[in-house]
């Protein structure tokens, strides 16, 4: 059997034990498909599920973004088929008190990159079902590829544009933006209940599709989730108008880390740096 | 015999229609999208895609649009003043016969209790100049929804590719004659091989409708809906989806009314001011989406609300196939699922 094939042979061995086990009741991964170069999640809750897992670089929906469904909060244990983004996106889940960790574990994907998206993506699986703390150390080392240049190329584009010019860009991107929430809706860290875009009483930003409407959700949508976007890409990939959300997302990510030395994804007990009062904040205004 | 627009022509086409006043749309690429967009030249015609990403449906029913704006003066006192604009004469060139195939059947809800002028008077304005498919990919279904890959439904003219890539030409109704009128370099030829998909039919619809009068109540939606993410993705890229929010934006004393897309997938979209929300469950929400394209607006309207172009199909971020469910209705799939799963309580 080639190695590939091992590999998928024991992702679906252990998704198989850890339901019939009773470890967990809810295995979250991916199927084939309907057409080629798409995968599908695949809620398993018999063993017999766990024969229709799939894993390749197609799977690139971040998964920990159903963590926080009702339907799957209605389970006591869930497992999900976690590359690296995944577990990155369960680490602020947990860090932001939204999932318990004793109620997650992880089937970890391997991949040589940070994000296992090419096509014939090398990957492997970890030996056992894990948990949170279990799975950390084993991705510890992928930190340093967070940071690289070649991850803000896309970013550096941007800079090197005059304002007058990066108004314009985005101007015509945001021109784009048909408001469908797709970003926010498959992202793991957009968890809000309410969502501060659909407030009306008060309303803080213009629901409309407007200039002023679709600047206003997309740079919103990116404070946000300042210091707390883990970096997977979903939103992106998500963005039925093919908008570059990512270049507002990277940028956060280097501002964070110039900053406040801080790269979200890495670890549950970190303090937020966005939402963090410290008594010896230089800053003066926040005093 | 039949009359031909060699392709070379087709310059002159957009020229003409240009200075007779008309603003041209038509596929446009701008980097990896492609979307209906005006165009100043032919050249900016994207006519080798299957499909664009967005529909036709922006050029009657715009994504935001104001109805009514209002005033309040120095003394308090407030005027509404209409606001209706002339819509602009557009011509869509390159449209698809599944784009152009979605309006006849929006125009019965938008004529239904009361006559939506806003709708109607930007459909005037607009003219179809639809293309035929050559080609189809595996999320097309207008065969299996009752049209055609070269279906004249809707369009004002319609043209269909020959093999020797010239388009045959068919002007439809007054309008279409009309227009028609407008092309240069019209000539007579022999009737040629034509160039359409054979686009598959992937169910039986009549099927599909019979196991959702069945299924309302019925596992099969859980199952089929766990995944859905609840955006507005396939309800925002169809033609036929046409549900519309009003709000009041604007600065207090000069504000607008303004008609926005809605989609039923948002868990907003059926929320009650009480806190109250009758379909609670994304469950709920998908199932509404299928029922009332493939059940409740056929039996009300007459008309299925789908014209297969796939658009939905393609988008959703996470693959939910809206041909694959209705495929899997069809085939019996959810009559045989037992009705008792237990129900998930928050
Ligand atoms: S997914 Fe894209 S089009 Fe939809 S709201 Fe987000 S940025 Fe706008
Ligand atoms: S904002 Fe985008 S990249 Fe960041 S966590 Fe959310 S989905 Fe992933
Ligand atoms: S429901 Fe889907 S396939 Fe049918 S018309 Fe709408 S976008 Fe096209
Ligand atoms: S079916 Fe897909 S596109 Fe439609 S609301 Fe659900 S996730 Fe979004």
């Amino acid at each position: 059997m080639p190695a590939e094939g091992r590999q998928l042979e024991k992702l679906r061995h252990l998704a198989r034990h850890a339901l019939e086990s009773g470890a967990v009741s809810l295995v979250i991964g991916f199927a084939e498909g309907t057409v080629p170069g798409r995968a599908a999640p695949l809620f398993c809750t018999a063993p017999a599920d766990a024969d229709r897992l799939i894993f390749d670089g197609y799977c690139t929906l971040n998964l920990a973004n159903y963590l926080t469904r009702p339907e799957v909060r209605a389970h006591q244990t869930v497992a999900l088929v976690a590359r690296h983004a995944v577990a990155k996106a369960v680490v602020g889940l947990v860090q932001e008190s939204q999932v318990d960790p004793t109620r997650v574990r992880l089937i970890a994907i391997h991949c040589p990159d940070l994000d296992g998206l090419q096509q014939d993506v090398a990957w492997t699986v970890a030996d056992g079902l894990q948990t949170l703390d279990e799975f950390l150390p084993t991705a510890a080392h992928l930190h340093d590829q967070e940071l690289t240049p070649e991850r803000f190329a896309a970013v550096a584009q941007v800079e090197s544009k005059s304002s007058h010019d990066r108004w314009d860009h985005f101007a015509r991107e945001f021109d784009k933006c048909i408001k469908c929430y797709a970003c926010r809706n498959v992202c793991p860290l957009c968890y809000c209940e309410r969502c501060i875009a659909d407030k009306n009483q008060p309303q803080w930003i213009d629901t409309s599709s407007t200039q002023r409407g679709n600047f206003a959700w997309n740079i919103v949508r990116a404070f946000h989730l300042a210091g707390r976007c883990i970096d997977c890409g979903a939103c992106e990939r998500a963005c039925p108008m093919d908008l570059p959300l990512m270049e507002l997302n990277r940028k956060m990510k280097k501002v964070v880390a110039e900053r406040f030395g801080y790269v979200a994804g890495y670890d549950p007990k970190a303090d937020l740096p966005l939402v963090t009062f410290k008594k010896d904040d230089p800053e003066e205004f926040i005093k | 015999m039949s009359r031909l627009l060699p392709r070379a022509n087709l310059e002159g086409v957009v020229a003409a229609l240009r200075s007779a006043g008309y603003r041209v749309v038509g596929p446009v690429r701008r980097g990896s999208l492609v979307t209906y967009d005006e165009i100043s030249s032919a050249a900016d015609l994207a006519l080798d895609v299957i499909i664009t990403r967005d529909s036709i449906k922006k050029f009657v029913l715009p994504r935001t649009e104001v109805v009514a704006r209002f005033n309040r003066d120095a003394a308090g006192k407030v005027s509404v003043l209409d606001a209706t604009a002339a819509p602009q004469p557009t011509v869509i060139l390159g449209c698809r016969p599944c784009d152009a195939a979605a309006l006849p059947i929006d125009d019965l809800v938008f004529a239904w209790d009361s006559t939506d002028r806003f709708w109607f008077s930007r459909r005037e304005a607009v003219r179809l100049v639809t293309i035929a498919c050559a080609n189809c990919d595996e999320s097309c279904f207008c065969t299996s929804v009752g049209g055609a890959p070269d279906s004249p439904e809707g369009s004002d003219v319609l043209l269909t590719e020959t093999a020797a890539g010239d388009y045959e030409v068919q002007a439809l109704g007054e309008r279409g004659a009309e227009l028609l009128a407008k092309f240069p370099g019209l000539r007579d030829a022999p009737a040629a091989d034509r160039r359409v998909a054979a686009v598959p039919q992937r169910f039986d619809l009549s099927a599909a409708v019979t196991a959702l009068e069945k299924n309302f109540e019925s596992p099969f939606w859980r199952q089929t809906a766990l995944r859905c993410v609840g955006c507005g993705c396939c309800t925002f890229v169809c033609p036929t989806c046409h549900c519309f929010d009003l709000v009041d934006e604007g600065p207090a004393y000069h504000s607008e009314r303004r008609r926005n897309w809605d989609a039923c997938q948002m868990k907003n979209f059926t929320l009650h001011a009480s806190g109250h929300n009758p379909r609670p469950w994304q469950e709920h929400r998908y199932r509404q989406r299928i029922m009332h394209k493939f059940l409740y607006y056929p039996s009300r309207l007459g008309r299925t609300l789908c014209t297969g172009c796939g658009r939905c199909v393609r988008a959703c971020p996470v693959n939910l196939s809206l041909l694959q469910v209705v495929s899997d209705l069809a085939a019996g799939r959810a009559n045989a699922l037992p009705t008792s799963a237990g129900e998930v309580k928050k």
